[in-house]
C-alpha cells in the first residue's frame, strides 16, 4: 500500500511538467527579408504579466516554451526596429506552433534622453540581516561576545549557543570560517571587537561543498567580517592577571586569518573558577554527524561520563577551580576545491566542594540525615577533530570527518555521615577512563541538473570504563562483607555503530522531493561486577539492526508560505538475552513557517519518534550508584519503546529601524511512555530502579520582548519563560503523579550612548515548585538577583571603568541566603600595545563565602549549604598583538 | 561588376543600418569607496557631480567602463588614473560583450603595469543569467520599469530594474540579457549602478575588441592570486612596494 501512494506521489509531481508548448519562428528585416539577430521576444499574459522572453539568434531564429495553453500577447522589440504586440492562441492539441514576425526600421530617432529620477536603494538581501555596528555599539565593547548582545533578535543562551530571531545559528564564521566548530561562546569572547569590520546573519547561507543550483549544504550562519589590518598576520592578545589569595589567571587569543591558511590558538590557565567550555560545547565537541544530516531517528549514542556536564555547567557549589585549557584550530583553503581543518581541544580542571546536607526522607521524617562531604575532582578531555572536503567540480562533493575523544575523571569522596544515632565514614573513588572514536565519510553527486545523490556511512566505537571503589567503617548498602567494609565495583561500557544512509533529492518549480534509505547496525555492551559478589553481576548485550526508507516534501507557495512534510517507515530488530524483537514504525512529521516578510514570520513543527533504551536501562542485576544509593533490577521490559510526540510554534516580528522584537515560541511534547525511575527507602538507603512511566506531559511558553528606543538609546527587555512538566511515574512503588513548574524572568534596561554614563540594570527571578501525589510532597525554591551596573570612560576611552553589584537572595522552603557581590573593573590603555586591568567579582566575600541550595530527590529533599567560589580581586596586564 | 555593386550597395546599407551606437551614461556607487550607499546618492543628487561610467553599444557588441577609459569618447578625466591596488582595491575594470559569439572579456587595465607586469583580460564565455522578472513595476523618469532578480554563483542577490522600451539587451559591468536595458542596478549591498542618460550616436562608431593578454578564467583566477600575494616588490623606477595581500 505505500508503495502505490508513493507511486502516485512521484507522478502527480512529474506528470505537469511533461505537458510543454512549443512557439518557434523567424524575425524578419521587411526591407531585406533577412533575420533580424538579438530581437527580444516577450510572451505576456493578457493583464500584461510577463511570462517568459528569449532573445533571436544570429539568424533571426527563436524558440520559446510554455506550460499552460490559453491566449497572451507576443510583443516583439528591437532598438533599431519599431515593436510590435501580436496575440496568440495555444489550443490544447498543437504542442507546436510557428510566428514568423517582420519588423520595419524606426523612422524617428532616440536623440539624447537625461533621466530625472532619484535613484532607490532596496534593501534587497531577504536572507541576510546586515547589523550597523555604528548604530548599535558604543566603543566600549571588549569582545565580539560583549557586540552580538547588543544586535537586536541575536543571544547567546546559557548553553554557549547563538540565537538569531528565534533560530539557533549554525555556524560563527569567522573571516569566512568556521574556526572552533560549535564552541560559539568561547568563539566569540575571544575575538576583541576592535577587530571586528562587521556583522551579518546570513540565513541561507551555502556552505563548502554545496552544490549549484541545490541547498544540500543550506545552513544559518553569523558571519563575522574581520577588518583587514588585523589579517595575514599573528594578531590577538596575551593576558595575566594577580590578586589576593593567591588569586591567577592567564589567558591568550591567538588569531593568523586572511589567506589560505587560518589558526586560531585560545588558551587559558586560572583558579578563578571560570570555565572556558559550556556543557552544550563540549557534547559539540565529540559529536561528528549533524543532526540534520541523517534521518535516523533514534542511533544509540553514550554518555561517556554521566558526571562530566557538571564541570562545565556555572556551579555554585563549587569552593575551589582549577581550569587549564588549550585550543588549537587550523583551517586550511588551498584552493576552492579542498579544505582541510583540525581542531584540537584540551582541558584539565581540578575542583574542590564542600557541603553541609540535610537530608529528609519523605516516607520516615525520623530518618533525618545530616552529612558533612568534601570532593575532590579531576576531569581531563582530549578532542582531536579532522575534517577534509573536496569539491572536484560544480557535479560532486566529498567529505571526510574523523574525531578522536579519550577523557579520563577521578572524583574522590571523604564524607561523614550522622544518622539516628549512627555515624559512618566513607571514602569513595569514582574513576572513569574512555575514549570514542567517531569516523564519517559523506559523497554528494549531482546526478542530473534537478536531481542529487548523498550517500553517507558511518564508523563509531565508544568504550568506557567506570569504576567505583568505597571504604567505609561500618557495614553499608546492606551488603555482606567479610572483614573489611571495602567495595569494588567494575563497570564497562561499549558501543559500536557502522551503517549508511542514501539520499536522493529532487528539484521541481517551487518544491523538492527527497528520498531516503539506510540500514545501521550497533551493538551496545553493558558490564557491572562487584568484587566477590556474584550477585551485582550485569552483562548484556543488545545487538540492533535498524532499516529505513522514506520520503520528504517540501517546498514553498507563493514564497511566503514553506512547508516540508516527512514521513519515515523503520524497521527495527534487536537482540537481548538470546530472545529477538522487532518493531515497525511510522514516523511523520511536519513543518510550517508563514513569512509574512523578512521582518515577521510564524512557524509551526510537529514531529513524532521513538527511542529504545540501551542496555544499561534494562539491567537484570543491581549496580551501586555511591554509599548510600542503588540501583535495583529494572522492571522495563526487554522490548520497550519510548515514542514521543511534540510540538512547536514560534512568532517572531522585528523592527528594521529601531531594533524593537517580539519572539514567542511554545514547545509540547507528550510521551505516553517514558524511563523513569521507581524510589524508595529502605533503612537510610535509597533503591531505586528503572521504569516505565506513563503520560509525560511537558511544556514551556516564553517570549522575548525588546523595546529599543534610538535617540534615547536606550533599551528594555524582558524575558519570560514558563515550564510545566506533569508525569506519572513511581515512590515506592506506588502510582504517582509528579508536577514541576518553573517561572524565570530576565528584565531589565541599558543604555548604549556613545559619550558619558550607561547604565544596565534589571532583575532575574526563578522560582520552582515541586509536587508529588505519593506522601503529598509540596516544595518550593526560588532565586532573586537584581544588578546594577553603571559603566563609562575618561580620557578620550583609553580608561574604561565599570560598578555596579548583584543582590541574589536564594530561598528554599528551609533556609535563605543571600550574597552581595559587587563587581569593579578598570581597564586602562597605556598605548596600542598595552593595557592595564582591574577586575573583581564577589569582593564583598573574598574569603569564605556559602551559599544554600536545594535538591529534590524523589524520596527526599536535601537542604544544601555548600562552600562557593571565592569572590576575587585582580590586577592585570593585556598585550595586544598587532 | 554588377554584382560587385550589389554587394558593396548591401555592405554600405548594413553598415548604414547597423553602424547605430547607442551611449548610455552610468553613475556607479561601491561601498568599499563612497561607504554608505544610500547616503552617497543622497550626497550625489545635491551636487554636480558628474556621471563616471558609460556603456556603448552598437549591434550586439558592448562596452562597459570608466568615461575617461571609453575608447571612443573622451571627455576630460574628473580624477586622475588612480588605481590603488590595496586590500581595498580600487580599480576601474571595463567589461566588453560580444552578444552574437557570446563572449565577455573583462579588461583590468593598467593593474598590475606599475610593477612591471602584464595587463590581463580575463576572456570568458557571455554568462546566461537565470533572471526572475518580478511583478513589480515603477516609472523611471517616464519609462515604464520591472523588476528582475537572481542571485549569483558567489551566492549575492542581485536586483535590476530594466525598461523594455528601450530594447538593448545589456547593463552595466557584466550584466545583460534582459528583455530591455537596465537602468539601475544593485550588486548586494557592495555596487549600486544608475543610469543618467541614453543618447543615439550620429557618427559611426566601431567598438573595438581589448587588447592585452588573453586568459581563460582558471588561468586568470591564477594569475590572480599570484599577484596578489603579500610581498615587496622594486619597481622600474626603483621605489619599493609592498603588497599587502588581496580579499579572499
Amino acid at each position: 500500500m505505500p508503495r502505490v501512494l508513493l507511486t502516485g506521489l512521484l507522478l502527480l509531481t512529474v506528470i505537469p511538467s511533461w505537458c510543454q508548448y512549443k512557439i518557434t519562428g523567424k524575425i524578419i528585416n521587411e526591407a531585406n527579408s533577412l533575420g533580424i539577430a538579438l530581437a527580444t521576444i516577450q510572451v505576456n499574459l493578457v493583464d500584461g504579466k510577463l511570462v517568459t522572453y528569449t532573445i533571436s539568434d544570429a539568424q533571426g531564429e527563436y524558440e520559446l516554451e510554455l506550460k499552460k495553453a490559453g491566449i497572451y500577447t507576443l510583443k516583439i522589440t528591437h532598438i533599431e526596429y519599431e515593436s510590435i504586440i501580436d496575440t496568440i492562441k495555444i489550443k490544447n492539441i498543437s504542442s507546436l506552433i510557428t510566428k514568423d514576425v517582420i519588423l520595419t526600421e524606426k523612422t524617428e530617432t532616440l536623440g539624447e534622453v537625461f533621466l530625472e529620477y532619484i535613484p532607490e536603494v532596496i534593501k534587497i538581501q531577504q536572507d541576510t540581516i546586515t547589523y550597523d555596528l555604528k548604530k548599535l555599539t558604543n566603543g566600549t565593547e571588549k569582545n565580539l561576545s560583549n557586540v552580538l548582545e547588543k544586535l537586536p533578535g541575536v543571544e547567546i543562551t546559557p548553553a554557549g549557543q547563538i540565537a538569531v530571531n528565534g533560530k539557533i545559528v549554525q555556524k560563527l564564521l569567522i573571516d569566512g570560517e568556521e574556526l572552533f566548530k560549535k564552541q560559539h561562546r568561547t568563539t566569540s569572547e575571544s575575538i576583541t571587537s576592535k577587530m571586528v569590520e562587521g556583522i551579518r546573519y546570513l540565513d541561507k547561507y551555502h556552505d563548502f561543498g554545496n552544490l549549484e543550483g541545490f541547498d544540500n549544504k543550506q545552513i544559518r550562519a553569523l558571519d563575522i567580517t574581520i577588518k583587514d589590518e588585523y589579517k595575514n598576520k599573528i594578531t590577538g592578545d596575551v593576558l595575566i592577571e594577580v590578586g589576593i589569595a593567591r588569586k591567577v589567571r592567564m589567558h591568550s587569543n591567538l588569531y593568523r586569518l586572511g589567506g589560505k591558511l587560518k589558526l586560531g590558538f585560545i588558551g587559558d590557565w586560572n583558579n578563578l573558577g571560570k570555565q572556558s567550555l559550556t556543557s552544550y560545547e563540549y557534547t559539540q565537541l565529540v559529536q561528528t554527524r549533524e543532526s540534520e544530516d541523517l534521518n535516523i531517528v533514534d542511533l544509540p549514542t553514550q554518555q561517556q561520563n554521566d558526571q562530566t556536564p557538571k564541570f562545565f555547567d556555572p556551579t555554585l557549589d563549587v569552593s575551589q577551580r582549577e581550569n587549564t585549557f588549550g585550543a588549537l584550530s587550523f583551517v586550511y583553503r588551498p584552493s576552492k576545491k579542498i579544505k582541510a581543518s583540525l581542531l584540537n581541544v584540551t582541558s584539565n580542571t581540578n575542583q574542590s566542594q564542600r557541603f553541609l546536607l540535610t537530608r529528609n526522607f519523605f516516607e520516615n521524617l525520623d530518618a533525618q540525615q545530616q552529612e558533612s562531604r568534601a570532593v575532590e575532582s579531576i576531569f581531563f578531555l582530549n578532542t582531536t577533530l579532522l575534517e577534509l572536503g573536496y569539491q572536484p567540480n560544480k557535479k560532486s562533493f566529498i567529505n571526510y570527518v574523523f574525531s578522536y575523544n579519550p577523557q579520563n575523571s577521578d572524583d574522590n569522596y571523604i564524607v561523614d555521615n550522622r544518622s539516628q544515632q549512627n555515624t559512618t565514614r566513607f571514602f569513595q573513588q569514582i574513576t572513569n577512563k574512555g575514549h570514542a572514536i567517531n569516523q564519517k565519510v559523506s559523497i554528494t553527486k549531482k546526478i542530473s541538473p534537478k536531481m542529487l545523490l548523498v550517500w553517507s556511512g558511518i564508523a563509531e566505537i565508544q568504550n568506557s570504563e567506570n569504576n567505583l571503589n568505597i571504604q567505609s567503617d561500618q557495614p553499608f548498602l546492606n551488603l555482606n562483607f567479610a572483614n573489611t567494609f571495602d567495595l569494588f565495583q567494575f563497570q564497562d561500557k561499549k558501543l559500536r555503530t557502522y551503517g549508511y544512509e542514501l539520499q536522493t533529492s529532487t528539484k521541481f518549480e517551487n518544491s523538492k522531493l527527497g528520498l531516503h534509505q539506510g540500514v545501521f547496525f550497533s551493538k551496545d555492551v553493558f558490564k557491572n561486577t562487584l568484587e566477590n559478589n556474584d550477585v551485582f553481576a550485569n552483562n548484556i548485550e543488545t545487538d540492533r539492526t535498524d532499516s529505513y526508507f522514506g520520503l520528504q516534501y517540501k517546498g514553498n507557495m507563493s514564497g511566503k508560505l514553506y512547508y516540508k512534510a516527512k514521513t519515515q517507515y523503520s524497521y527495527v530488530s534487536f537482540k537481548r538475552f538470546d530472545e529477538f524483537f522487532e518493531r515497525y514504525f511510522f514516523l511523520p512529521s511536519l513543518s510550517l513557517d508563514y513569512r509574512f516578510n523578512v521582518s515577521q514570520q510564524l512557524g509551526f513543527e510537529y514531529a513524532y519518534d521513538y527511542q529504545i533504551p540501551d542496555s544499561k536501562t534494562i539491567n537484570n542485576d543491581p549496580i551501586v550508584k555511591d554509599y548510600f544509593r542503588q540501583q535495583l533490577r529494572s522492571s522495563v521490559s526487554r522490548d520497550q519503546i519510548f515514542p514521543s510526540h511534540s510540538i512547536r510554534a514560534n512568532y517572531f516580528y522585528l523592527d528594521p529601524k529601531s531594533g524593537t522584537n517580539l519572539l514567542l515560541f511554545g514547545n509540547y511534547s507528550f510521551s505516553p511512555r517514558f524511563l523513569t525511575m521507581n524510589t524508595f527507602l529502605e533503612n537510610s538507603i535509597i533503591n531505586f530502579q528503572n521504569i516505565t512511566g506513563k503520560n509525560q506531559n511537558r511544556i514551556t511558553l516564553g517570549s522575548r520582548i525588546k523595546y529599543a528606543q534610538n535617540k534615547l538609546r536606550l533599551n528594555v527587555f524582558a524575558n519570560p519563560t514558563w515550564s510545566f512538566t506533569e508525569e506519572e511515574n513511581q515512590i515506592n512503588s506506588q502510582e504517582n503523579i509528579s508536577k514541576t513548574s518553573r517561572f524565570s524572568l530576565v528584565s531589565g534596561i541599558y543604555t548604549n550612548f556613545r559619550k558619558g554614563i550607561n547604565l544596565n540594570t534589571g532583575l532575574a527571578y526563578d522560582i520552582l515548585n515541586y509536587t508529588t501525589t505519593v506522601n503529598n510532597i509540596e516544595t518550593e525554591s526560588s532565586s532573586l538577583k537584581p544588578y546594577f551596573y553603571i559603566n563609562g570612560s575618561l580620557f578620550r576611552k583609553k580608561l574604561n571603568w565599570k560598578l555596579g553589584g548583584e543582590y541574589a537572595m536564594y530561598e528554599t522552603d528551609i533556609d535563605r541566603t543571600e550574597i552581595f557581590d559587587i563587581r569593579p573593573s578598570l581597564q586602562f590603555s597605556v598605548n596600542n600595545h598595552w593595557e592595564i586591568l582591574l577586575e573583581g567579582n564577589n569582593i564583598i566575600n573574598i574569603n569564605s563565602a556559602k551559599i544554600t541550595e536545594n535538591f529534590n530527590a524523589i524520596n527526599y529533599t536535601e537542604s544544601r549549604i555548600s562552600d562557593t567560589i571565592e569572590g576575587f580581586l585582580i590586577l592585570g596586564i593585556r598585550y595586544l598583538v598587532k | 561588376m554588377k554584382k560587385l555593386i550589389t554587394i558593396l550597395v548591401v555592405f554600405l546599407i548594413q553598415f548604414a543600418v547597423w553602424s547605430q551606437t547607442y551611449s548610455i551614461k552610468y553613475k556607479s556607487f561601491s561601498s568599499s569607496t563612497d561607504g554608505n550607499i544610500e547616503e552617497a546618492i543622497e550626497k550625489w543628487k545635491n551636487s554636480t557631480t558628474e556621471s563616471n561610467f558609460i556603456l556603448l553599444y552598437n549591434n550586439g557588441i558592448s562596452w562597459y567602463g570608466a568615461i575617461d577609459k571609453a575608447p571612443i569618447i573622451t571627455e576630460d578625466p574628473e580624477n586622475s588614473n588612480e588605481q590603488v591596488v590595496s586590500t581595498k582595491r580600487v580599480v576601474k575594470v571595463s567589461v566588453y560583450k560580444n552578444h552574437n559569439e557570446k563572449l565577455l572579456f573583462t579588461d583590468f587595465g593598467e593593474i598590475f603595469a606599475r610593477f612591471g607586469e602584464i595587463n590581463p583580460i580575463k576572456e570568458q564565455n557571455l554568462t546566461i543569467y537565470d533572471w526572475e522578472i518580478k511583478d513589480k513595476t515603477q516609472k523611471i523618469s517616464g519609462y515604464n520599469c520591472k523588476l528582475a532578480t537572481l542571485t549569483d554563483d558567489k551566492g549575492v542577490k542581485v536586483v535590476a530594474w530594466y525598461t523594455d522600451q528601450i530594447p538593448i539587451n545589456d547593463g552595466p559591468s557584466r550584466f545583460s540579457g534582459l528583455p530591455g536595458l537596465i537602468l539601475q542596478l544593485q550588486y548586494g549591498e557592495k555596487f549600486f549602478y544608475t543610469a543618467t542618460s541614453i543618447k543615439k550616436e550620429n557618427d559611426n562608431i566601431i567598438i573595438p575588441k581589448p587588447e592585452g593578454n588573453f586568459m581563460k578564467p582558471k588561468e586568470f583566477d591564477e594569475y590572480m592570486s599570484e599577484m596578489l600575494k603579500p610581498r615587496t616588490i622594486t619597481r622600474p623606477d626603483g621605489t619599493v612596494v609592498r603588497v599587502s595581500g588581496g580579499n579572499n
